[in-house]
This record gives structure tokens, sequence and C-alpha cells, in this order.
């Protein structure tokens, strides 16, 4: 299935399957690859370097969260749709518990006038870092003018002409594509 | 509405938006903005952003506030049905995706249809973090943000410490 890889002969068990996923999932704070990369690379050496970034870029082209994505694509590799079932069940179970239980508490008290001015000030900076996440995302088309126009055109469509976001990538994508094949972004 | 019908809505509305979340479920904000704060009035803009933000303090992949959102809605059995139904097609396409991955990576279009998407996905995510700061309460909010994307910026600061410095000026300010 995968010629590159030499390390392809060792398979974990479901086991340890799902406990690294359960580790990525705890361990990662805004942004689970890097987690994923030292867990899996790093510390297991189930992956190569190469193979790593190779797979996180198909998951990129697939619809769906990266992380997730590939929790389902290291299960199935492993353990097929089993293993791809214990791997998500890893990276979302105990991190979603943890989410429940701190929303318990917010909503406990969240009619203190001092929670409610907290949770302002901790939303605003979250929002910058999401802001920041996305210049950060956006890789090469920065440098071409094209992507910065259509970068601009599909935000002012969302926010200002209220577009729905599947027309947005229709017509915008469609252009993107377009550009892209012609190798101006 | 009764609550049956929301959740079967919200599933509804999360199968649709899973075949467009390339690069992760952040593009997505403005239409779950439109359904759950403008169409449904289920929640406001800063119950909204609290609930993104609550999502970034805890630790996970970063799709989890959207099961905040279902459970927002209707608990414990609305954060599963939102959570199944952002991950349902993802999951079936990357089991399938696994098998054909020699294929998938030698195909040249891969890369030309990222790199023409890539803008759009981030467009989609600026329109959504403006809809976030426009619903801010208060002007000195958006002087904290500002603040707070400059040390994104220029720092190698964790995130989780200037998000802590964020609820805590919220709080001494009385925001």
């Amino acid at each position: 299935m995968i010629e590159s890889s030499a390390p392809t002969a060792f398979v974990p068990s479901r086991r340890a399957l799902f406990l690294a996923f359960l580790q990525i999932g705890v361990s990662a704070f805004g942004g689970a690859l890097p987690w994923g990369r030292r867990i899996l690379v790093e510390d297991r050496e189930w992956l190569s370097e190469r193979d790593f970034t190779e797979i996180v870029t198909v998951c990129q082209a697939v619809p769906g969260p990266n992380m997730v994505n590939l929790a389902v694509f290291i299960g199935t590799r492993y353990h097929g749709i089993v293993g791809a079932l214990i791997a998500f069940a890893g990276i979302v179970g105990v991190p979603l518990t943890i989410l429940l239980l701190l929303n318990e508490v917010y909503h406990a008290f969240a009619h203190l006038p001092q929670v409610k001015s907290g949770m302002t000030g901790m939303a605003a900076a979250a929002t910058a870092y999401l802001l920041f996440m996305s210049l950060k995302m956006g890789g090469p088309f920065w440098k071409r003018p094209l992507g910065i126009v259509l970068c601009a055109a599909s935000a002012s469509l969302a926010f200002f002409a209220h577009w729905h976001m599947a027309l947005v990538l229709l017509v915008c994508g469609a252009v993107g594509v377009v550009l892209s094949k012609r190798g101006q972004l | 509405m009764k609550g049956s019908d929301q959740l079967v809505d919200m599933a509804l509305l999360y199968m649709s938006l899973s075949f467009l979340c390339i690069g992760g479920t952040i593009p997505l904000i403005p239409d779950m903005h439109r359904f759950f704060v403008d169409t449904r009035g289920l929640m406001t803009t800063t119950e909204f952003a609290g609930y993104i933000a609550l999502a970034q303090v805890a630790p996970g992949p970063n799709i989890l506030y959207i099961a905040l959102f279902g459970y927002h809605v209707a608990g414990i059995a609305g954060a599963l049905t939102a959570l199944g139904a952002i991950s349902f097609v993802p999951f079936v396409l990357m089991v399938i995706v696994t098998k054909m991955f020699a294929r998938l990576q030698a195909n040249p279009w891969r890369e030309i249809v990222l790199r023409g998407l890539a803008p759009v996905t981030v467009g989609l995510m600026f329109a959504g973090c403006m809809l976030l700061f426009r619903g801010m309460p208060d002007w000195r909010a958006w002087v904290l943000a500002a603040v707070a994307f400059f040390v994104f910026m220029f720092t190698k600061l964790h995130p989780l410490w200037m998000i802590g410095v964020g609820a805590l000026t919220g709080v001494v300010l009385g925001m």
C-alpha cells in the first residue's frame, strides 16, 4: 500500500493505537499537529518524518479537521475501520469529557459579572489567535497579488454579502483552481 | 420548535457543511453563526465566541467547540449529534483515501487544487473572525484583541498564556 516507508512491518496493537491518540488528544493545546508529530514520529517511531509530512498533506486535501483525519488514516492503515474508530475515540473522547465538564463549571458561575467579563476577555484573545492562525495558514499565496485579492473577495462575500460558504467555495474556489493551474497562486 | 427537530436540523447542517471543511472547521464559522445566532436565535454572538474560546483553552482537536454548540442546544445528545454529524463524511472519505493513498500522492491535481483553495479558506476564516469581533460587547475588547494579535505575531509566547491574560484583563476591567 505504501511503498516509501520502511517500518510498515511493525503494527501497533489496538490498545497502543488508542493510547497514542489519547495522548495526542490530551496534550494538544491550540493545534494538535505538532503533538501528532512528536508522539507518532519521535516517541513511538511509527512513521518516518517524511511519511508524516506526506500523510498530513493528503489529510489536508480531504474535508475534515486535519488531526481527526490523521487519526482515521493511521487507524485504518493498521487495523481497518475498527482501528479508525479506535483512533478517533482516542483523540476525541477524553478531551470532549474535559471540555463538557469545563463547560458545566463555566455555566455554574456564568451569572457572576466577573465570569462574564473574564469570558469576554478570553474570547477576545482567543479570536485574535484564530486570526493569527488564519494568517499563518495562508502560505505562499500571500506573495501573489491575485491570491490576496481572491482571499479578500472570499472574506467580503461571506461577511458583507452573507454568501453561504458552499457558494463562496464554489465560485471563488473555481477561480482559485484556474489561477493555480496557470501558476498564478 | 421541538428539541428533536432542532437536533435533526443541526445534524443536517453539519452533515452538509462537513463536505466543505477543507483545512479544518474554522472556515465554517460564518455558516454556523448564521444558523445558531442569526436564523435560529439559539445563542448570542458572545456565547458563540465564548464556546470557541472555551474549546481553545481545553485540550483536544479544535473541532470540539462544535460539540459545545450542540450541547447548548440539546445537552449530551446535542453534543454527540453535532460531533457525529460533522465527523461522519470525513471519516468515510478518509477510510477510502487511506486505501488509495499511493495514487493520490502521485496525482499532480492534489497540489493544484490545494493551492487554489487556500486563499478562499483563509478568506472564510477571516470572515468568521470579523463576525466574532463585530459581536464583542465593548471597545476595550477590540483593543485587547489587537494587543493579543501582536503578541501572537511577534513573540513566541505560548497562546494559552495570552488567552489567560485576556481573561484576567476582562475581569480587572469589568468588560
